[in-house]
Parts: C-alpha cells; sequence; structure tokens
C-alpha cells in the first residue's frame, strides 16, 4: 500500500477515534476543575501578560516554576517601590496559581500594608492623594485577599489576615467586617485555636452582637480549658453584665476566674489595656474586690 | 517440514527487543544527566525566596518551591527523552543495518515496534524513578530541617504543643507524600503518550530532525487542545459553524490532551487526587499508547527498507 493512501487511513483513523474519545476528555477535564485539581486555561490577556516564553513553560505543566519566578519578580517591585507593576505581577501568579493561598496572602499583604503606607508617607504627593491611595491600596489588598479566599474556601490564613486587616488600628477600623471574615473559621481542619477565640473577642466589640458574642465565649469556655484565657474570661464577665444574663444561665465570677485574687488581676488587666472592648461592670467589681482582699 | 508462521505477538521476542533498546540507550551515556538534575534540586534546595509573610508560612513556601524545580525537571527531562530516544530509534537501526538483521528473523514487525517503545519507556521509568529517589530525599531531610526551625520558632511564640502538633502537620503535608509519587506517575504516562506519537511520526518520517519538531510541535499543540475542545464545546449549542469552530473541532480531535497531566501542580501545592480520576487518567493514556501503535504498526507493517 502506498505510504499517502497508509497516512490518509491513519488521520481518518484519529479522526474516528478522536470524535469518540473527546466526551471522555471533556468529562474527565471537568471533574479535574471540579474537584479543583486542574486550573482553569490562562486567558489570551495573561498570556500577554506574562510574556510568551512563560506563558508556554505554563503550558507545558510547569505553573508553578513560572509562579514562583514571577513572584520573585514581584519581589524586586516591592523592593523598588512600584506598587501598580507590583500589583499587576501578583495578579498574574495568582492567576497561574490560584490554589496556592501563600501567593494570596503575600500579595495582599504587599497591598494592603507595604503599598498603603508608602502612599501614606509620599511627601512628593499632596495630602488629600496620600490619603486616597492610601485607602484605594488597602481596598485592593483587602479585594486581592477576599478572591483569594473566595478560590480556597478552606484555607484560615487568608480569612485571618483579612480579619486582622480590618481590625488593624492603625488602618480602617471595621469590626463588623472583620468579624464575618472570622465567621465559621473554627469549623476550619488545622485553624489554630486562636482564631475562634480571636472570632468571640472582635465579636464582642461588635454593637448589637453581644448576645452572640457571648454564646460564643461560653461554648468556648466549656469547649476546653486551654481557652480560658484571660481576655477570654474578662469578655463573658463583661458580656453577662451587659446582657443582664440571669444567674442561673450565666457562668458564676469564681467559675470564670477561680479566685478573687486571680479575677482581681485579669480585670485590672483587661481595663487598662483593652479600652476598646466593653467595660459593663468593671469598675464596680474591681471596687469591691479591692475593699475585700484589703488591697 | 515446513517452519510455522512466527505468532504475531510474543512477550519473550518483546522483553528481548525493550531489553536491548534500552541496553542501546543507556550507552548513549544519557543517565549523565542526573548530575544536572541533582545539580537543580541542590541548587532549589538552597534557593532562598523572599519571604515577606511570617514564619508559620515559609516552610511551606520553601518546599513548594523544591517540589516546583524537581518536578519541572523531571517533566522536562522525560520529555526530551521520550521524544529524541524514540526519534533516533528507528533510523540509528536502519544506519546500522541491525533492523535488517532483526526483520530477516521472524520476528513480527509489531513485536519491534512494542519492544523499541517498551525499552524508551523503560529507561523514562528508571530515570523517573532515580529523581523520584532523590527528590524524596532531599524532601525528607528539607522538611524535617523546616518542622526543626518551626518549633523553635513555636517556643519563641510561646505556642502550646496543641498549636505545634497543628503546624507540623501543615508543614508535612507539603513534605514527602503519596500524592507526590501521583504526580510522578503522572509524568510518566504523558512521557508515555508522548514516545508513543514520536513513534508514529517516524514510522513514516524521513528524518530524525523531522520526528523531534513534529514531535515537539505536537506537545505543544496538546497543551493547547483543551482550550480548542473547550471552544468547541461552547460554540457546539449555537449550531453555527464558522471557520474558526472547525478549526478548534480539528484540533481537538486529532490532538492529545496533555493538559490533564497538570495535575501534576495541584500535587505540587499538597492536593489528593482521588483514586476514580488517576484509574481515568491512567485509561486515557494507554488508549493513547495503544492507538498509536496500532497505527505505528499500520504504517510499518509493509514498509520496505
Amino acid at each position: 500500500m502506498k505510504l499517502t493512501r497508509k497516512l490518509f487511513i491513519v488521520l481518518l483513523s484519529l479522526l474516528v477515534l478522536g470524535i469518540a474519545k473527546m466526551p471522555f476528555e471533556q468529562k474527565l477535564t471537568e471533574q479535574l476543575r471540579e474537584q479543583n485539581l486542574l486550573n482553569k486555561p490562562l486567558n489570551i490577556e495573561t498570556r500577554e501578560r506574562i510574556g510568551q516564553t512563560s506563558a508556554v513553560v505554563s503550558l507545558g505543566g510547569l505553573r508553578s516554576i513560572v509562579a514562583a519566578m514571577l513572584n520573585l519578580r514581584a519581589h524586586v517591585h516591592f523592593e523598588n517601590q512600584q506598587w501598580y507593576d507590583l500589583k499587576d505581577t501578583i495578579e498574574n501568579v495568582t492567576t497561574l496559581q490560584p490554589r496556592s493561598p501563600f501567593y494570596w496572602e503575600s500579595g495582599g499583604w504587599h497591598l494592603a500594608y507595604n503599598a498603603s503606607i508608602d502612599f501614606r508617607h509620599r511627601e512628593d504627593l499632596p495630602e488629600a492623594r496620600r490619603r486616597i491611595l492610601w485607602r484605594e491600596f488597602i481596598h485592593a489588598g483587602s479585594d486581592f485577599m477576599e478572591k483569594g479566599s473566595r478560590l480556597n474556601p478552606d484555607n484560615w490564613r487568608i480569612k485571618a489576615q483579612l480579619a486582622k486587616l480590618w481590625a488593624d488600628p492603625h488602618k480602617i477600623v471595621d469590626i463588623p467586617r472583620a468579624v464575618e471574615y472570622l465567621k465559621d473559621i473554627g469549623e476550619i481542619e488545622g485553624v489554630l485555636p486562636y482564631y475562634p477565640r480571636q472570632y468571640m473577642y472582635l465579636l464582642t466589640r461588635t454593637p448589637g452582637r453581644e448576645k452572640e458574642a457571648l454564646a460564643e465565649g461560653q461554648k468556648l469556655f466549656h469547649a476546653s480549658e486551654k481557652n480560658r484565657l484571660p481576655t477570654l474570661l474578662c469578655c463573658i464577665f463583661v458580656l453577662q453584665n451587659k446582657l443582664n444574663t440571669p444567674e442561673s444561665e450565666a457562668i458564676s465570677f469564681l467559675e470564670l476566674f477561680g479566685s478573687n485574687e486571680n479575677g482581681y488581676k485579669a480585670l485590672s488587666d483587661f481595663s487598662a489595656r483593652l479600652e476598646e472592648y466593653p467595660q459593663t461592670g468593671i469598675a464596680e467589681k474591681l471596687k469591691k474586690l479591692k475593699s475585700l482582699l484589703g488591697e | 517440514m515446513s517452519a510455522s508462521a512466527p505468532k504475531l505477538f510474543s512477550l519473550s521476542r518483546t522483553t528481548i527487543i525493550a531489553s536491548n533498546t534500552f541496553t542501546q540507550l543507556v550507552r548513549m551515556k544519557v543517565f549523565y544527566f542526573l548530575a544536572a538534575f541533582a545539580a537543580i534540586i541542590i541548587a532549589a534546595n538552597f534557593f532562598e525566596m523572599p519571604y515577606t509573610e511570617g514564619p508559620e508560612a515559609r516552610g511551606e513556601r520553601a518546599l513548594t518551591v523544591l517540589k516546583s524545580a524537581s518536578f519541572g525537571a523531571m517533566t522536562l527531562f522525560s520529555t526530551i527523552f521520550a521524544i529524541v530516544a524514540t526519534a533516533l530509534l528507528l533510523p540509528r537501526d536502519v544506519e546500522d543495518r541491525t533492523l535488517y538483521t532483526i526483520l530477516a528473523k521472524p520476528v513480527p514487525r509489531l513485536d519491534y515496534l512494542l519492544g523499541k517503545l517498551l525499552g524508551v519507556l523503560m529507561l523514562i521509568g528508571i530515570s523517573l524513578l532515580i529523581m523520584d529517589i532523590l527528590t524524596v530525599t532531599m524532601l525528607h531531610f528539607r522538611t524535617n530541617g523546616i518542622i526543626s526551625e518551626a518549633m523553635q520558632s513555636a517556643h519563641k511564640m510561646s505556642l502550646n504543643q496543641e498549636q505545634q502538633d497543628l503546624w507540623t502537620k501543615e508543614i508535612l503535608k507539603q513534605g514527602p507524600t503519596w500524592s507526590l509519587q501521583v504526580g510522578v506517575l503522572a509524568i510518566f504516562l504523558k512521557a508515555g503518550i508522548i514516545a508513543a506519537l514520536a513513534m508514529l511520526i517516524s514510522t513514516f518520517s524521513s528524518s530524525t530532525l523531522f520526528t523531534v519538531a513534529i514531535s515537539s510541535l505536537i506537545y505543544f499543540i496538546g497543551h493547547f487542545q483543551a482550550d480548542a475542545r473547550d471552544y468547541w464545546v461552547s460554540q457546539a449549542e449555537g449550531g453555527q459553524v464558522g471557520l474558526t469552530k472547525i478549526m478548534t473541532g480539528l484540533l481537538a480531535v486529532f490532538f492529545p490532551d496533555f493538559q490533564v497531566f497538570n495535575i501534576i501542580d495541584a500535587v505540587i501545592i499538597g492536593e489528593t487526587i482521588a483514586l476514580a480520576s488517576l484509574w481515568k487518567l491512567i485509561g486515557l493514556s494507554v488508549m493513547y499508547m495503544a492507538i498509536y501503535t496500532i497505527l505505528s504498526w499500520f504504517v510499518f507493517s509493509d514498509k520496505e527498507f
């Protein structure tokens, strides 16, 4: 048989088999994408932004290497304080590796902290412009991390970093927003026990959510002795006072603190250090304890 | 007494040809590449990414960089071997006249082709195994080092035992795991497909260079195949027939999908591959290899030298 005829038959066979295999391949690809094992294909815009060579290498299954190299480029932009370039680069990095939480964390941190602070102190800019840019980059960092959190719902670190940002007294404080990021964080496997407590602390500081805060605090108190840290105990004490919790439902002072001495010390520290928290009933209790302990 | 016709396929004949092919490739000093691989992973091990986050994320990133470099090098070496070694084999056998000696004997051409392909797969498999052992060893030591550094930081941060255990668990997730072996298997399967494809091309190609060039081209197009198929599927409902739709349809039909093997990226960041998905991937790869081998046999069956 002539080679051309053979090649024609080969092509025809590939055509028939190709049509037969296509639904299977499509289904497998969709399954792997649903399981977050395959990234979505790079769009044309990203391919242009990362350059031809990087795009080809990424397509060849080496996205993680290209992402690591682009992350180095982002670091150079950070050192040179080229914030808009940094923003573009970290967006490319996370397009290549959307399921790598640390790229979202470090990118968000660069924007919300480093870039915003740098603009806040730029002497070559007018004050109003500085403030606008400061706010713009805090929001940019937050939006960036929110996107990362949506793509990595099982990652607690991004949520924790978002909560930290919106509770940071040196940034735009928005406690109700910070609370929302930590909601359900306790359900995520591997979360550090600090964060469910942090959720309760932030709830305590949110006006109108005291009941939820108390319920959360009591839950943590009963869940583990390791949760019984002075701040948590003081929050429960303050909330019970604020909500006038009936004695039958409240945790008693001695059960909370173990002794009058411990309670006195914890409440004194709490009122001195944590002024942003509600202080209902602390002054009166301290007064009583002072006379009781003879200080 | 007339001699009986040889069986169409003989495992022992195929194995002998495969082991000879493997020896032939080893004599080409291909294993010297392992020195380059070792250099790459040692360099990656000492390579420090600029860290801007807290100590709790550093270990994760250092191990990911090490895995990225190792898996990148494994993919690169196995693809090069698959294309170049396969492209070299038939022309070299013709040049050395070994092919005439083999085909003059009652050796079916299917056995010959299968033996050649298995020889290349043995080379790729053994190379990957050695690279895998080197990677896992390096990863093991690096993971232990990172855990020890992390625990020192944990003491400074006054973390309790439970917190330390959680931290250790997170670092170990990025260390040497069984999931990484699935990644190595994915690299092998991908290389197997490209080797079978290179063999098909070499059966009608006039030169080694042509085989290498066309196989490399198909390798890259194979990474766009899923994009083309996505487009074709999304347009299929519209019912319109345009040139782009026809082109993407042809691309999706004629070329293998190499993007499914990009699960390697997920493996690198510590994801676990479900067994059902792995079996499907193996099935798809075996199907491709079988199709290309049968077509190679069809072209090669009455080829005259």
